[in-house]
């Protein structure tokens, strides 16, 4: 009795430990495969503010992906056993027929896997662009985690697993672009905010409470903001033009603070000019993404980039396609349009474009709106650019203000004191500090101006903070400039000449670090007029009402029947996809530390051509991560499936068998003595029989 | 009587169970066997050479089959079952299974990555053959054809059949191969696209009766090794070009063939080998041995060769290979005077050069070989053939070792200019044939002047050629061409391959038997349980069959009584 009990509970141990080591083991190999990705990008999902929302985010990850399928395959053998148990009564057949289902449900999921990959890989190896490489699909099984280590070869002949290859390129074009894919940040989810004007609905209070926010509910709101009728120059039923009578900046309106900037606007008869006030909301976001030219993403009403947008990966991407596509677009289409000189082209469509646009909004067909939108936006534009005038301005506060520094008054004299011959640096050393993170530029400057290195800067001191260039090349006599209010223009262009810079050459220096620039002559004016170009170019306010001028530069008027007028269409759409990808991937991306196209890449840390050069390396990287992460994580599942199958299904087959012998010994249905002690306890029962009738 | 037929259907029952259980036996091993049988086919076509290691991956599911076979005929024997159970049975065969399945298939992944790697020197690894072994040996077989095509085109295997002597024979109008290169030509020039050309050439063409793949290989590799080398058309896009291809493709075809099929099997001749098999592989085995020797191992004692199979191929990685000064295997052998060189204590290579084997004067041995080293007018010691072939000594550089012309540019200079220049090099391309008349000039410049004077005094003897030529999309084409490819090698890694070419295709069939012995061995489990729950069945049906028999047997004997 008791021996059988023993025997039962050690059947009944044996029973969990072979099931423990079927399924569980197989969930703990795809489990320990998966950590790997999980929270490396781009196997991560977006980001969710809260804490239920990235639960949600990391959950539905692609990482996750092989953790979900392995607990699916799971779960249908654990519901398969369930259903057995309760429909087949014999034990045996019960086994059999859950172990049949076990293996149909272990084996068929991989060569599903197989079959949809195969020719999903062999579909779009055809689909991509020429120069993208999508690898077989049994050349990414096999290489998608690596077997082989670097035993014996010092690394030098290490295999990378093509899972490892992505994370790599992904991260290291973050890192050059200064992309952020954590926390907040990733999915560019963040820094969303607009400098779009408030509407009356953006209020949104329903003063009077009667269940909807119009124009008595304006009034009032109106009345809160301490406006008086008649004050108010309201040109439309939808945009809020409220005084600010208080002067006081912010105001509070209902608990929530606004800041209010005073410009002009132009009346909607367009006859004279008007005062104008500009409500903003400092914390307003675009509170949703949308849909627009480079896919999901935050985006201002007139469908630019919402201004203080950081891209996410996928939209950096999209932006540098059109960078790219359009450029090759325009060289194979330039010729088809029958014009001359291209450069002259494009400045066509630029000038063209600019007047169409104002057109649009000052012409006959203008309503009120656009004709208030286009001046005041415009009063805005000129409030938040630099014109040379404001640059002279600002040299002149420079000047005076170093210039007759108290403290420098007293330090010089104990700087002379202490360094003989005063302070003095080498210009090669301080333009080597600087332009230290843009090579090329260096290197130009090397190139041009081979006495750049000798010469001498100095600082000195005469009553007012003086430079002073010593050394110049061909024994000319020192230079000395003094900084004083009559800083200016004038006087950097004496300096920057004495060192043997001309316009052109500066023209050529600022285009190498991304701004463009182009000089007509060596003359004050030319730099002023270069300067002026330059200014205009870094236009800091862009309107998020307006459309933008990238909108115009295609002529509907032309005919696309007719051939020459097609391309000449098409070649203008191109440009406009050009021009706008210039702007959201440069200067947009120059304002907010990430930039993708340019001198100096992301924050500035990185040279250009640390960056994604052409289209078909784009093209790569979208194809890449349009399948790769998923397909990774999926092959995880795969490959395990197919190692441990076997193992699963034996030690499912022993956990049945275990189970069998644990019920046959607990029903007494084996009987102990048949066991091999009794029968050796018989053998030697008989023997001693034998012995004593012999004897 | 109604015993009788009651105890005949339980028979028949057990019968027809017995048929479901060696169903399910051959569902197991069988199987498996089967399968890598297939694999192991596919991979050994083309490479009947390589006898029965393409088979080994077969022969090792074959014997996991004895193994089980013996394990189940023990365990279902008499004895076996008298002292265990059914189910016990099964668990002793389950227990097999998984072991000759799914611990060999884990041991595949987990033991046998890196000792493959490090068997073949870290050029194949399992990751090329666990879902690609099959494609992995086609690779490798590549490599086999390939080796024959360097060395038949450069008259290594028989001068009658080099480029060298073809083009000779294309400067006489009333040869027979002259003929075949205008017929050709003009055929070639009703053809609009390159690809309805060849359908129609090697397709429909009843000329042409060898398998169209390998003359098409055969056409693209005389087309980019030798014609767009050769200055007489490099720089002329012209169809002559194409159409002198397509001759030398006829004359190479059948032969071609041949050695492709027979690959590196010997019967024995080895040096007195003058024709077939024998030869190429006796080819193989002299020049390999001075690549090996005097080639790969002064390299490897240098650890940048290490750098130029890891992608580190900078400029000064190759600049420092190709001038560092490296010892050789192979000295020579000095007169007493100190200064002669009477012969080299060595490796020597083995290759077609009919100018400078008619410099030799003296007598030939009975194999055809020179009895004295001589110098030749280049300044180099040789032994010469009586077939135009020479014994010569090579100097290594590292791009021969890599096998491959290191392209530098194409540019496609009508693109980058526009326009503007796209009418000019048209009609450069108008005039393609002044510039062919000037390639004994371009050639006098790049080859002699520059590879043979320049590069050879910088580099102590090796030699790397510098070609220009317009490719047929119409760019100029730079490429920094290694000697190897003109005497007939592979890169170091590929010429390796080839001599343990068995080994690399046993391992891609044996590889390939991993991914068999995981889905398979899950399927065997699968089966062999039927069997067990089969077996159980039977077991207790014939138990209470006993036990009803000795119930009426003991009930018998009280009816005769009364």
């Amino acid at each position: 009795m008791e021996q059988r009990v023993k025997k039962a509970k050690l059947f009944r141990t044996l029973k969990v430990v072979y099931y423990c080591l079927g399924l569980p083991v197989f969930l703990l190999a795809v489990f320990t495969l998966t950590m790997s990705n999980i929270g490396h990008n781009p196997f991560m999902g977006d980001y969710g503010e809260g804490l239920f929302t990235s639960i949600k985010s990391l959950l539905s990850a692609p990482a996750m992906y092989a953790i979900w399928i392995a607990l699916a395959v799971w779960l249908v053998i654990g519901l398969v056993q369930i259903i057995c148990k309760f429909a087949i009564k014999n034990r045996r057949t019960r086994a059999m027929v859950v172990v049949a289902i076990m293996l149909i449900v272990l084996l068929v999921p991989m060569f599903a896997i197989d079959a949809i990959y195969t020719a999903k890989l062999e579909t779009l190896a055809t689909e991509v662009a020429e120069g993208v490489v999508v690898k077989d699909y049994n050349y990414q099984l096999s290489y998608y985690r690596t077997h082989t280590s670097a035993a014996g070869n010092n690394g030098l002949s290490m295999k990378t697993s093509l899972t490892d290859t992505l994370k790599n390129t992904v991260e290291q074009y973050l890192k050059v672009y200064n992309i952020p894919m954590y926390g907040s940040f990733k999915g560019g989810n963040a820094a969303n905010f607009t400098n779009e004007a408030l509407y009356y609905d953006d209020f949104g209070y329903d003063y009077n409470a009667d269940g909807v926010v119009d124009s008595y509910d304006h009034i009032l709101i109106r009345n809160e903001a301490k406006g008086e009728p008649g004050d108010f120059n309201k040109v439309w039923a939808d945009s809020l033009v409220l005084t600010n009578m208080y002067g006081e900046n912010p105001v509070e309106v209902f608990g929530n603070f606004y800041s209010v900037h005073y410009t002009q606007a132009v009346s909607p008869d367009a006859s004279e000019n008007v005062e104008c006030y500009v409500w903003y909301d400092g914390n307003k976001v675009v509170y949703e993404k949308s849909e627009g030219v480079y896919g999901e993403a935050y985006y201002n009403k007139n469908g630019m980039l919402a201004d203080g947008y950081i891209y996410s990966l996928d939209v950096a991407l999209r932006i540098l396609e059109d960078y790219y596509q359009s450029q090759e677009d325009m060289k194979a289409l330039f010729k088809a349009t029958g014009k001359a000189n291209e450069a002259e082209f494009r400045a066509e469509i630029e000038a063209e474009a600019a007047a169409r646009r104002e057109e649009r909004y000052t012409g006959a067909e203008a309503t009120e709106e656009d004709i208030f939108l286009w001046g005041r936006e415009n009063a805005m534009a000129a409030d938040y650019s630099l014109t040379v005038d404001e640059l002279n301005r600002v040299l002149g506060e420079l000047g005076g203000a170093l210039g007759s520094a108290k403290l420098l008054e007293e330090l010089f004299p104990i700087i002379n004191m202490v360094v003989s011959g005063g302070l003095s640096f080498s210009v090669g050393q301080i333009l080597g500090m600087v332009l230290g993170n843009m090579p090329e530029t260096l290197a130009f400057l090397s190139a041009q101006l081979t006495d750049l290195v000798n010469i001498k800067l100095a600082i000195a001191w005469s009553g007012n903070l003086q430079i002073v260039l010593k050394d110049l090349p061909g024994g000319q006599p020192d230079v000395t400039i003094d900084l004083d209010d009559n800083f200016s223009v004038a006087t950097v262009k004496k300096l920057i000449s004495s060192l043997g810079i001309s316009n052109n050459m500066l023209a050529e220096i600022i285009t190498m670090i991304g701004l463009e620039a182009k000089a007509d002559d060596n003359s004050l004016t030319g730099l002023e007029n270069m300067l002026a170009g330059l200014l205009e170019n870094l236009y800091w306010y862009t309107s998020p009402v307006l459309a933008p001028v990238y909108d115009f530069y295609v002529n509907e008027d032309l005919d696309p029947e007719d051939e020459t007028d097609a391309a000449i269409m098409a070649y203008q759409e191109a440009y406009a996809k050009y021009k706008r990808a210039e702007y959201e991937g440069g200067l947009h991306g120059y304002l907010c530390g990430s930039r993708l196209i340019g001198g100096s890449l992301g924050s500035g840390n990185y040279a250009e051509s640390h960056g994604l050069q052409n289209l078909t390396a784009v093209k790569q990287l979208q194809t890449d991560l349009e399948y790769q992460p998923t397909m990774y994580s999926i092959l995880i599942v795969r490959d395990m499936l197919m190692t441990f199958a076997a193992f699963i299904l034996f030690f499912t087959m022993m956990s049945y068998i275990a189970a069998d012998r644990e019920i046959l010994w607990a029903t007494g249905k084996i009987d102990p003595s048949k066991g091999k002690k009794a029968k050796k306890g018989k053998k030697a029962d008989k023997a001693d029989e034998n012995n004593k009738e012999v004897a | 009587m109604a015993k009788n037929k009651k105890a005949t259907k339980k028979q028949k029952r057990f019968v027809g169970l017995g048929f479901v259980k060696a169903l399910c036996y051959l569902l197991t091993f069988p199987v498996i066997v089967a399968l890598a049988f297939l694999i192991c086919m596919k991979t050994a076509e083309g490479v009947s050479f390589y006898s029965f290691w393409p088979y080994v991956g077969a022969v090792v599911a074959g014997l996991f089959l004895i193994i089980f076979a013996i394990v189940a005929l023990a365990v279902n024997s008499p004895r076996g079952r008298r002292k265990h159970n059914a189910m016990r049975r099964t668990a002793s065969l389950l227990i097999c299974c998984i072991v000759l399945t799914g611990v060999f298939g884990l041991a595949f992944d987990v033991v046998l990555p890196d000792v493959i790697a490090k068997a073949t020197s870290n050029t194949l690894y399992v990751e090329d053959v666990y879902n690609n072994g099959v494609d992995q040996a086609e690779t490798i077989k590549g490599y086999t054809r390939q080796f024959v095509r360097l060395n038949l085109v450069n008259g290594n295997y028989d001068g009658e059949l080099a480029y060298v002597t073809f083009k000779d024979l294309y400067e006489d109008p009333d040869s027979d191969f002259t003929a075949a290169v205008e017929y050709y030509t003009d055929v070639y020039k009703d053809e609009a696209e390159d690809e309805t050309f060849f359908e129609f050439w090697f397709d429909g063409n009843q000329d042409f009766e060898y398998t169209s793949d390998l003359d098409r290989e055969l056409y693209d590799f005389i087309y980019n090794s030798y014609i767009l080398m050769d200055y007489d058309f490099a720089l002329n896009n012209s169809v002559e070009r194409k159409a002198f291809c397509l001759a030398l493709v006829e004359q190479y075809s059948a032969t071609y063939e041949k050695l492709c099929e027979e690959g590196f099997k010997t019967n024995g001749l080895g040096a007195l080998a003058t024709t077939g098999n024998d030869r190429m592989t006796w080819i193989y085995g002299k020049n390999y041995a001075s690549m090996d020797m005097d080639g790969y191992l002064p390299f490897n004692d240098d650890s940048g060769l290490g750098y130029a199979t890891s992608n580190r191929m900078t400029i000064p990685v190759v600049i420092r290979l190709i001038l560092n000064d490296s010892y050789t295997y192979t000295q020579p052998v000095y007169a007493e005077d100190g200064q002669t060189i009477i012969d080299y204590d060595g490796f020597m290579t083995y290759l077609y050069m009919p100018e400078i084997a008619d410099e030799y004067t003296g007598d030939y041995d009975e194999n055809g070989r020179g009895l004295e080293l001589f110098q030749a007018s280049d300044g180099n010691h040789y032994y010469a053939y009586e077939t135009g072939h020479v014994d010569a000594i090579i100097n290594w550089c590292v791009l021969d070792m890599l096998g491959d012309p290191m392209p530098l540019a194409e540019l496609d200079l009508g693109g980058l200019l526009g326009d503007d220049i796209g009418a000019i090099l048209d009609m450069i391309g108008g005039i393609g044939g002044i510039l062919s008349g000037q390639s004994g000039n371009i050639e006098e410049l790049l080859n002699e002047g520059l590879t043979n004077k320049v590069i050879v005094e910088a580099t102590d003897g090796q030699k790397l050629y510098l070609h220009l030529y317009v490719a047929d999309n119409g760019a100029i084409g730079i490429a920094l061409v290694p000697q190897a490819i003109q005497y007939g090698f592979l890169g170091y890694q590929y010429m390796t391959w080839l001599e343990s070419g068995n080994l690399l295709v046993t391992i891609c069939g044996l590889m390939s038997l991993r991914n068999l012995l995981y889905i398979f061995g899950a399927v065997s489990l699968v089966m062999i349980f039927a069997i067990g729950v089969i077996n159980a069945h039977i077991e207790k049906k014939r138990e209470e069959l006993e036990k009803e028999e000795a119930e009426k047997e003991d009930a018998e004997p009280q009816l005769v009584e009364a």
